[in-house]
């Protein structure tokens, strides 16, 4: 979208443009930054549409097209909760995973006992194979959450996540998800023979992108302006 | 004796989810499996006679899904694939009519009306509505290999924590593919090319031989695969995973840069259903203002908007360039990868969605078809010849160790297509049923009667919300309603027959008709549920 033309456009027709595409903005927001942020989502929605060059586009093709209308069908309502106390851990790429959890309402009750209400955190602990004490840092999160996306340090490394109720000086676990093994980003490029490593070209590695990328070198020499 | 020539092993995942609505009288869904049957598996079940009449011996992998293997054998949807193209024979002879005066026009409607007799006429008086018959027959031949994939296409590693899904995904897998063609399947098709680390052992357990993961998994794999794709690898399981080959899969998937994006093809997005009143196409489409008839007349053209007329001739002529192009891409590439393999001639694995073939690209069979013919007669020169992956795996029963890495098809090349903000709301319910499946299989560990039938059909009901297709849809916003209705409808059901067995209570009205509805795999046992010691 050229800027040019939405900057054309009233103020009126650029918030329902917004609304069109998805995006809700405050009304006080200068027309310059509701420009920006029309221009910033469509943008993404292109990338989106490259995206879907892969092999999703096949699977939208042939699953095309619906008769059905939400409101000529009555709706039917899933559970909001199942009266338990759990979390659970699904990795999702390398460096994130999916957390869900639930606390009964009896565990909350007690939870809120006390006094003071407690903060909820998210512990999530690196499992390192003869590290008796894990590596772990803390996500809060409140009451009324129930998922998470954590973005965690380390690609190929074994996660737990604990879901905890801190009171200071006291921290409980109020529950313990199970163990998920990260899936790695990059190759062991290491110790490869030549033929490996040629035949890795062939197969496409580069355009994989699956050597990690080297940090640039210091540099050793400093220019005089300080750059 | 080992073969010295370079291979190149085709592979075709055809698949569809389970869409079936007895309580219906038409159901608009329903006609995405009765367009991939008159456009993808009729044509290319057609492909293989017209080779098997000029003894063309070609080599195809199949990987057909058991959701699809249960709509290809369902009674009700053949009969109403037959009324389906009765309706497509009657716009089409519309269309015929409309464009009579129209020298451009004209003799495409009557290619379409041609389309449709035709599948009609081999449908009904040639398979006896079972198409199955016809894989079958060239299965028993060789010429075609068999895989079965996933029961309802779950993206697996999202339950690489929960043992009994899998063991649910694969056994009722096996078990469906065993009583429609008689054979136990040794490849698997990994749902969305799904693999995480284990899950060889799993599939190893239930006697399958072999599958494939996409580059990156492999390439990721540990130790890094000795061939790079080139080879297939063998898993700490004892599994050989055959491994993607990139570059033929650019070829063909990229929707802008492959080979279905060329000016010559066939537009798929401009239909006379969008094109023209509603009150002429509203008819055919089971009552929708505008959708897909399936009467598309316009040639891709390029990035615009204005499209040339489809010229069918120059199309099919393009798909036998392709052919030969494609052919000629792999040869170099197998070249250059036998420069560097000394002790055994290079592999090149072409995996892809079948449906892509003839429904989307609407020149694909004809791809298909000119490249069996070229293959088979450049094969005496010894630069390539095509094998299933069975026939590669006799023949080089011994391959690299490696275990491939946590890995999919989809973008990203892990699991954020199935896992993200607008599909996630799903999971804690999906893996909450299988939760209390896995517990009422421990309750009820031998059960008869009614109550083995409520089992069974909460087993049914589970699978089915499994399904990825349905996180696909919700993610892309396409028929995301009807995807949403469909897992709610299956866990609903299924927390139905939960309470029910947990109240000692039952509605045998209620059960009985939701057998009858969501009937796939008559032959489940919800034991398959249950831990194994």
């Amino acid at each position: 979208m050229d800027p040019a033309k939405l900057s054309a456009l009233s103020d009126e027709e650029l918030k329902l443009l917004a609304e069109k595409i998805g995006i809700f903005l405050p009304d006080d927001l200068d027309r310059s930054f509701v420009i920006e942020e029309i221009i910033e989502a469509l943008e993404e929605d292109a990338r989106e549409d490259h995206l879907l060059d892969g092999p999703g586009h096949v699977e939208v093709k042939k699953l095309s097209g619906t008769g059905f209308i939400p409101g000529r069908h009555q709706d039917i309502v899933l559970p909001d909760r199942y009266h338990c106390t759990e979390i659970h851990a699904i990795p999702r790429d390398p460096l994130w995973i999916f957390a869900y959890w639930e606390i009964a309402e009896t565990v909350m009750e007690k939870l809120l006992e006390g006094g003071e209400e407690p903060r909820l955190l998210l512990r999530v602990n690196e499992l390192v194979p003869g590290q008796e004490k894990p590596q772990y840092f803390d996500i809060s999160v409140s009451m009324e959450d129930r998922k998470w996306y954590i973005n965690v340090p380390h690609a190929g490394a074994a996660y737990r996540i604990d879901l905890c109720a801190a009171r200071p000086p006291r921290l409980r676990i109020i529950a313990r998800s199970n163990v998920v093994q990260m899936p790695l980003q990059y190759m062991a490029a290491h110790r490869i023979p030549q033929m490996t490593r040629s035949l890795m070209i062939l197969s496409g590695s580069e355009d994989l992108h699956l050597v990690e990328p080297k940090e640039s070198s210091p540099t050793r020499i400093l220019n005089m302006d300080g750059e | 004796m080992m073969s010295t020539t370079p291979s190149l092993a085709l592979v075709l995942n055809a698949h569809l989810p389970f869409v079936r609505k007895p309580e219906y009288d038409r159901f608009f869904e329903e006609r995405w499996f009765f367009e991939v049957l008159t456009e993808t598996y009729l044509p290319l079940l057609r492909m293989f006679r017209r080779l098997e009449l000029d003894r063309v011996p070609f080599r195809l992998s199949l990987a057909i899904s058991p959701t699809l293997l249960a709509m290809f054998t369902d009674r009700l949807l053949c009969t109403r694939y037959l009324d389906y193209l009765d309706l497509q024979i009657e716009l089409g002879q519309k269309e015929v009519r409309r464009t009579t005066n129209d020298p451009v026009f004209a003799p495409l409607a009557k290619m379409y009306l041609e389309i449709y007799k035709r599948a009609r006429d081999e449908f009904e008086s040639l398979y006896g509505g079972e198409i199955t018959r016809g894989f079958d027959y060239f299965s028993r031949k060789g010429w075609l290999e068999l895989l079965t994939s996933g029961a309802t296409h779950a993206f697996l590693p999202l339950y690489a924590d929960i043992p009994e899904a899998i063991d649910a995904q694969v056994e009722t897998a096996i078990i469906h593919h065993r009583a429609v063609f008689g054979k136990h399947p040794q490849g698997f098709w990994l749902p969305q090319l799904g693999w995480y680390r284990g899950l060889g052992e799993k599939l190893r357990a239930y006697n399958v031989t072999h599958t494939i993961v996409t580059t990156k998994g492999a390439l990721l794999g540990t130790p890094v695969p000795f061939y790079g794709s080139f080879s297939p690898v063998r898993s700490p399981s004892g599994m050989t995973v055959f491994i993607r080959d990139a570059g033929a899969t650019r070829a063909v998937w990229s929707a802008t840069e492959g080979y279905p994006a060329h000016p010559l093809y066939r537009e798929f997005y401009r239909d006379i259903g969008y094109d023209l009143d509603t009150s002429y196409v509203s008819p055919y489409l089971y009552g929708i203002e505008h959708g897909f008839t399936g009467f598309k007349y316009w040639a891709v053209t390029g990035r615009t908007e204005i499209k040339r007329p489809y010229e069918p001739a120059a199309a099919a002529a393009q798909a036998v360039v392709h052919a030969q192009e494609f052919l000629g891409d792999r040869k170099v590439q197998a070249r250059s990868a036998a420069f560097w393999m000394h002790d055994r001639p290079p592999l090149i694995v072409c995996p892809y969605d079948a449906e892509l073939f003839g429904h989307w690209w609407f020149e694909g069979i004809q791809f298909l078809e000119a490249l069996f013919r070229s293959a088979a007669r450049q094969a005496e020169d010894g630069q390539l010849r095509l094998v299933t992956l069975t026939e590669y795996l006799h023949e080089f029963p011994d391959n690299p160790e490696s275990e491939p890495e946590f890995s999919s098809w989809a973008e990203g090349g892990y699991a954020e297509v199935w896992l993200d903000g607008k599909n996630d709301w799903v999971h804690p319910h999906v893996r909450k049923t299988i939760q209390r499946m896995r517990e009422l299989a421990i309750r009820f560990p031998d059960q008869s009667g009614l109550r083995e039938r409520m089992l069974n059909q909460a087993a049914r009901e589970v699978l089915l919300a499994m399904s990825s297709d349905w996180m696909f849809l919700l993610r892309t916003g396409s028929s995301a309603d009807f995807a949403a209705r469909q897992i709610k409808e299956s866990i609903s059901n299924f927390i139905q027959i939960y309470e029910m067995l947990c109240a000692n209570t039952v509605d045998t009205e209620w059960i009985t008709t939701l057998e009858k509805r969501n009937n796939i795999f008559p032959y489940i046992n919800y034991r398959i549920f249950a831990p194994k010691v």
